[in-house]
């Protein structure tokens, strides 16, 4: 803490700052216009959705079937599954091992050599 | 065990900063973690309190050396990212998975970097974006990752750093933010000068200023990520 600071709060009486925070609920916020901008982005918003598509969405899913309109969801994938078993196809490829980054760097290293 | 790859659109919100951090609490909390700087400006060491000048090792070419700081292993991953073996077998079907066993690899990539960030983005568990409450940095929210909307990046978290309650853009960015992402706003870290002069003190946060609001902040992160990853260490381990 600097000096001029901590003179100050001497002067206050005070050893520490306290932190005041300063809230706005979501109907308080003012829409600025890049919020809107923002909003109106497909790149940001995706597509809207059609009425079709959001009645879909709407309706519970029934014997099965799945709703037209995937969900989004923010689940981690569970810890035991690892970090590439989300990307790899079984069918595509045989699962590769897990190596660290030096024995990957090794193999680059001797791949490079051998060229 | 883990890629966390730190990478926004917008350059100068703080990632180097925020990937720092992430290492050193993330160490803290028992974690082996390596920080891999794959910037050309090489600024996430000054984050360890390393001066400009001090050298890191290369990640391809390092033999047995290291620099650890704070419990982090720091390797410079700047050149060997542009070395076409190493993205042709990055990329290659079924191809190399380099960031397994028990280490936390932390990414730090430059926004203009978009050949890296595209590289390692499969192979990460989590994406990282920090970003300003500022208009130039909101703006690039659809460049986060061309071809999928942003609301829908399953991996992507969100940090809006340099937040300040005072001011009345940045308050509504943040509510903004978290009715735009929900729960993929994963931290804020609070504007702190503390900051900039423990970075130029060459001193670590917590021993610079231990009271910062900002260091406060980015140990709720730490956390946050743990959680998120499901990499959380039980209570006994952390220190």
């Amino acid at each position: 803490m600097r000096t001029d600071t901590t003179s100050l709060l001497q002067r206050l009486g005070q050893r520490d700052f306290r932190y005041r925070e300063f809230y706005d609920a979501f109907a308080d916020m003012e829409l600025w216009p890049i919020f809107e901008a923002l909003l109106a982005d497909e790149r940001v918003v995706g597509k809207p959705m059609s009425l079709l598509a959001k009645k879909a969405a709407e309706m519970p899913v029934e014997d099965g079937r799945r709703s037209a309109v995937r969900p989004i969801t923010s689940t981690p994938p569970p810890r035991d599954q690892g970090l590439f078993t989300r990307y790899a196809d079984p069918a595509a490829a045989p699962e590769r091992p897990a190596e660290d980054l030096r024995g990957f760097l090794r193999n680059l290293s001797s791949k490079n050599q051998g060229m | 065990m883990a890629l966390l790859l730190c990478h926004s659109p917008k350059g100068g919100v703080g990632t180097s900063f925020i990937a720092a951090q992430l290492s050193i609490l993330l160490a803290e909390r028992g974690h082996e973690v390596t920080a891999l700087d794959f910037t050309y400006q090489d600024a996430l060491k000054l984050y360890f309190g390393l001066l400009p000048a001090h050298k890191l090792p290369d990640m391809a070419s390092h033999a047995g050396e290291a620099t650890v700081v704070s419990g982090v292993e720091l390797l410079s991953a700047h050149e060997p990212a542009r070395d076409p073996a190493f993205a042709r077998r990055l990329s290659e079907e079924g191809g190399a998975k380099p960031f397994g066993g028990e280490r936390i690899y932390i990414a730090d990539v430059a926004a203009g970097d978009r050949d890296t960030k595209a590289l390692l983005f499969p192979h990460a568990l989590l994406h990282i974006c920090p970003l300003h409450p500022r208009p130039g940095s909101l703006a690039a929210l659809p460049m986060v990752q061309p071809g999928t909307p942003t609301i829908e990046l399953e991996k992507t978290v969100f940090v809006l750093n340099h937040l300040d309650d005072t001011h009345r853009f940045s308050r509504h960015s943040h509510v903004f933010l978290r009715e735009l992402v929900g729960d993929r706003l994963i931290g804020t870290v609070r504007r702190d000068e503390a900051v900039n002069e423990a970075a130029a003190m060459f001193e670590p946060i917590s021993r610079f200023a231990p009271n910062s609001v900002a260091l406060a902040d980015l140990v709720r992160l730490a956390a946050a990520v743990e959680q998120r990853c499901g990499i959380a260490k039980t209570a006994e381990a952390q220190p």
